[in-house]
């Protein structure tokens, strides 16, 4: 998925342009705090999944463990 | 005591390399000073030292050492041989890689990071990585990771390289040690590396983001720190998603000769079983008697002397030119977790040159001995038949890289020179065992020869006087 939105982001956004001599890493730089946005987005829709699938699975758990389990 | 600063230590301003006969020291400049006692004050120092992933050190204080500017100086663990990325095999290189982006982590954690990701600061003890440079852990700074592109350009892009193109491209690194750019390493990669998403989003878009995005909105607006450097740290987890992009690329790439291993065990075997017993015990012989601290194997091939000399404790290098049989060597010394075998990639008729500024950053392999003693075992016909290098120059190159000397004389009748007299007739006349001991008896002493039986070969033993 970051590809894929990074690609379009590429492709749509930024003119075919350069100049000759600013910063060599300006260019890079600037690609990488768009790319930890993107990626990072992702690694935190990876851990809100994770945690929501935890408590799904607890949840379902406690819910099928209640008939058989010891009474509090 | 006399220190001199090393050649090639004039980046960084919190500290630079001297070196005196017996050691090296690291002096420790003001603009280091608070970075410096944060790596020692947080832990991590410890952290990365216990776990042999820096270099450990101790602090100096012998008069001498410290210069007027300096305000401390340290003295790194001594390492027996410095290597460049150029001369490793893939997986040293893939490995170097994945030490770097350890030590960022580990240092994140600690409020710090690596302020440049430069393939030289990492160093070999046989097959383990170790990090040298101590000063390049800095405080944590707002904004992206101004090493990333560096990072890049020394690992990623000439690994990717060599796993998709040709492991040869290795090479190309001489050409630029300061990494491959990355718009070079684009054009040259496959097509195809364009699906792989390690390879896409940090050599292939970042190739076209260098030149598009700096000059747009988001690079000038907050100079050359990027977007976010005006707004302080960057976000924990953005950092980490960097860091697991980056270490998926890197593993994400392999690279195997054809054929592994069994391509190289398979290959005619050029001796009687009896012969190969009975120079197995000459060398065996005299590596007991001359106990060597470190011996550089030339022609290693599989590797077989190498571990015979590392079996008498010496620290040893296997060099060949074979990308192939070093990444083979490297591959099963490491699994056996060796710590004192390093196999490099080095052709001997054309041996890493001096390079970068002044011709002084970057030593010649030369000039980083010499070794206390050289195997060339049966490798002098490929120089002198193969590669047309007279016999008084291998004997002067030779003497240069070390001390002592164990060779073998392979003779122009033999199966192993024929095939090359053939192709290079010109040479035969010169190449005579008279010629030989000529040539080498005008830079080392014979101590002692013998005919290697049931062969026509010949070991000499030389020492330099």
């Amino acid at each position: 998925m970051p590809v894929i939105a990074l690609s379009l982001v590429f492709i749509l956004l930024f003119p075919f342009s350069a100049y000759a001599y600013i910063d060599p890493g300006a260019g890079s730089m600037a690609y990488q705090a768009l790319l930890a946005l993107v990626l990072g987005a992702g690694f935190m829709a990876r851990q809100i999944l994770g945690r929501f699938l935890i408590a799904a699975r607890d949840l379902f758990r406690r819910k099928s463990s209640t008939p058989a389990g010891p009474k509090e | 005591m006399i220190v001199r600063r090393a050649a090639g230590s004039f980046r960084d301003p919190a500290g630079y390399v001297v070196h005196s006969d017996d050691a090296i020291y690291r002096l420790l400049m003001p603009a280091g000073r608070e970075s410096y006692e944060q790596l020692m004050a947080s832990g991590l120092y410890a952290r990365l030292t216990e776990s042999g992933l820096l270099v450990p050190h101790e602090e100096v204080t012998q008069p001498g050492v410290l210069d007027r500017s300096a305000w401390r100086a340290i003295k790194p663990k001594h390492l027996p041989l410095v290597t460049y990325p150029y001369e490793w095999s893939f997986s040293a290189w893939r490995d170097a890689a994945l030490l770097t982006l350890r030590i960022q982590r580990l240092a994140l954690q600690h409020g710090m990071m690596l302020k440049d990701a430069s393939a030289f600061n990492i160093q070999f003890e046989g097959c383990r990585p170790i990090f040298i440079d101590t000063l390049s852990i800095e405080r944590l700074k707002p904004g992206p990771w101004r090493a990333y592109r560096q990072f890049c350009q020394q690992f990623l892009a000439p690994l990717a390289l060599m796993a998709y193109r040709d492991v040869r491209l290795g090479r190309l690194f001489r050409v630029h040690p300061e990494g491959i750019p990355l718009d070079l390493a684009s054009t040259l990669l496959p097509s195809r590396t364009w699906a792989r998403p390690g390879v896409l989003l940090h050599v292939h878009l970042h190739a076209l983001a260098e030149t598009r995005l700096r000059s747009s909105r988001a690079a000038r607006r907050t100079g050359p720190a990027g977007p976010g450097g005006a707004k302080g740290m960057r976000p924990t987890h953005q950092n980490e998603a960097l860091l697991d992009s980056l270490e998926r690329a890197i593993r994400a790439l392999s690279w195997t000769p054809a054929g592994g291993w069994t391509s190289y065990e398979r290959q005619t075997p050029s001796y009687s079983e009896r012969a190969m017993s009975h120079k197995l015990g000459i060398v065996d012989a005299w590596l007991s008697r001359l106990r060597p601290q470190q011996v550089w194997d030339l022609g290693a091939n599989t590797g077989r002397f190498s571990r015979l000399a590392l079996k008498h404790g010496a620290y040893t290098v296997a060099l060949d030119e074979d990308p192939g049989c070093v990444e083979m060597l490297y591959r099963r010394e490491r699994e056996a977790g060796g710590g004192r075998l390093l196999p490099l990639v080095v052709d001997l008729a054309a041996p890493s040159p001096a390079l970068g500024w002044a011709h002084e950053e970057r030593s010649a392999l030369a000039d980083r001995g010499p070794a206390d003693l050289l195997l060339a075992l049966a490798i002098v016909h490929h120089l002198a038949i193969g590669r047309g290098i007279p016999f008084a120059q291998i004997a002067q190159y030779f003497a240069r890289l070390g001390r002592t000397l164990i060779i073998e004389f392979v003779p122009g009748d033999d199966p192993l020179a024929q095939p090359l007299l053939q192709r290079a007739p010109d040479h035969a006349a010169g190449y005579t065992q008279q010629a030989f001991e000529d040539a080498f008896t005008r830079q080392f002493r014979i101590e002692e020869s013998v005919s290697i039986t049931d062969s026509t070969r010949s070991l000499y033993l030389m020492v330099r006087p």
